[in-house]
């Protein structure tokens, strides 16, 4: 399995436009520090470093700053080992997450979880179709992890669903996938906190990989919006018992 | 499967079609490779952003065909770990992947990539796809990649690349393809069509076996 986050991140890398840049960098990097490719405490470089690194002025970097400083993304500190850090407190956790999980409503997550569906069942299909060999070797190696880490499980999951897309080569079903998935941000942490979930989460993955490799078609959908309804009906019940 | 004995001209001429593509990327590895060891002074993000991004401008100015282009430093090289990444796309050069280039969790971002791995391990250059180009531009996409040697021990200093979007090259090749058969393909390595005027099948699908077969170097092939 490779280490650290690679594509599942996918949606913090789509190009940085003109216009607005202050806004787009300030949430470029909040995403980049939701998802885990900033990591929390780590440190930023310097004004000048940080603009060349994007390619914006100095001035752009240091309103961006101040914007993620206000929503407690980014702290910085003063002193010989001062600058600024991507805040400690934004490591995904339990309470972070049950208390994203309080804040949305059934109907949202019903909603989300139906577009994610409808998406990986079509991407799944697609890859039924197209998938070669190495596309069903890369899936395999995101069925499940070792250990019981739920950061290292929700990477996976969502990996795993990259790989699906990819292997499907239908762009604009790829892309949608990507973004919607990432739609349920720290709230795909929390079934992972959870052992059933995850062994069942990795038999659906292993079933939707044999249909792709077998290229059943029908298979494949079943199997994809198995898996989604699995990590969407915990979430519900979860949701249940907090409220 | 023999392969026919002569190459028809019309097979001919959808390879001319793609020579300016294979061409153009070889020449700016070259060109690259002296102008970033030339350079004095630490090989920083910055100096690389200096010395690729006229160049990969000028790439997207002159031809609209070309969806993307840019240089990605081997690991090591700007630090330890990591690789660094300096890609423009789109006819505004808007940059690709920038806030990797800050992360300290992504050693190996490119490492499994083909567009990557397989020019700085055959030292020659490389077509990668069709594929979904998931990791940065997020479009269908054939990437070409050579990689820029320094003439050091510890291998090649990077890969430079452009990306041509699959409808750009149906676009290109179309007619060519119709002009050698009626369901006449441009594939892959691996048999994947990547342009074909067949009305049974779509890029990014596995070509039906022909004896029709002629390569054309890079990889690709057009089957009949």
């Amino acid at each position: 399995m490779p280490t650290g986050p690679t594509r599942s991140m996918s949606a913090v890398f789509t190009p940085l436009r003109s216009g607005s840049l202050v806004d787009q960098i300030s949430e470029r990097i909040a995403e980049a520090a939701e998802s885990g490719l900033l990591e929390p405490s780590q440190r930023l470089p310097n004004e000048v470093e940080f603009a060349a690194a994007l390619g914006v002025s100095p001035l752009t970097i240091r309103e961006a700053l101040a914007r993620l400083r206000d929503a407690e993304i980014v702290v910085t500190t003063r002193g010989r080992n001062g600058g600024s850090f991507i805040s400690p407190e934004l490591a995904p956790s339990t309470e972070r997450a049950e208390s994203r999980l309080r804040d949305t409503t059934r109907a949202e997550l019903t909603d989300l979880s139906a577009h994610v569906e409808a998406l990986a069942a079509g991407c799944a299909r697609a890859a039924a179709r197209r998938a070669g060999e190495r596309d069903v070797e890369q899936m395999r190696s995101f069925v499940s992890a070792e250990g019981s880490d739920s950061a290292e499980w929700r990477r996976l999951e969502t990996e795993f669903l990259v790989e699906v897309a990819a292997a499907g080569r239908i762009a604009r079903l790829a892309r949608a996938l990507m973004q919607a998935q990432a739609e349920f941000g720290v709230l795909s942490f929390l079934p992972n906190t959870d052992a059933e979930f995850r062994t069942a989460a990795a038999d659906h993955r292993e079933r939707l990989i044999n249909a792709i490799a077998c290229h059943g078609e029908a298979e494949a959908e079943d199997a994809a919006r198995a898996l989604i309804a699995h990590s969407a009906s915990w979430l519900l019940t979860r949701h249940a018992e907090l409220v | 499967m023999t392969a026919p004995r002569k190459t028809p001209p019309e097979v001919t001429e959808v390879a001319r079609s793609l020579t300016p593509q294979s061409d153009q990327v070889q020449r700016w590895a070259v060109t690259l490779g002296r102008s970033l060891t030339a350079r004095r002074g630490p090989l920083t993000g910055a100096a690389i952003d200096r010395i690729v991004k006229p160049d990969v401008e000028a790439m997207l100015a002159a031809d609209p065909d070309i969806a993307g282009a840019g240089f990605v430093a081997a690991e090591g090289i700007v630090g330890a770990d990591r690789n660094y990444m300096a890609w423009w796309q789109g006819p505004e050069a808007d940059r690709v992947d920038a806030i990797a280039n800050l992360s300290a969790s992504t050693p190996g971002r490119y490492r499994d990539t083909d567009w990557y791995r397989i020019p700085l391990t055959s030292g020659r250059l490389t077509v990668t796809g069709p594929y979904v180009d998931l990791l940065c531009t997020d479009g269908f996409l054939l990437t070409y990649t050579a990689p820029v040697e320094w003439g050091r021990p510890e291998g090649p200093l990077g890969v430079a690349g452009v990306d041509i979007a699959i409808p750009s090259l149906e676009r290109l090749l179309a007619r060519k393809l119709a002009a050698v058969s009626a369901t006449a393909s441009l594939v892959n390595n691996d048999d994947r069509i990547i342009v074909t005027v067949s009305p049974q099948a779509s890029p990014g699908d596995f070509a039906e076996p022909s004896d029709q077969r002629w390569t054309i170097g890079h990889g690709l092939s057009v089957i009949a």
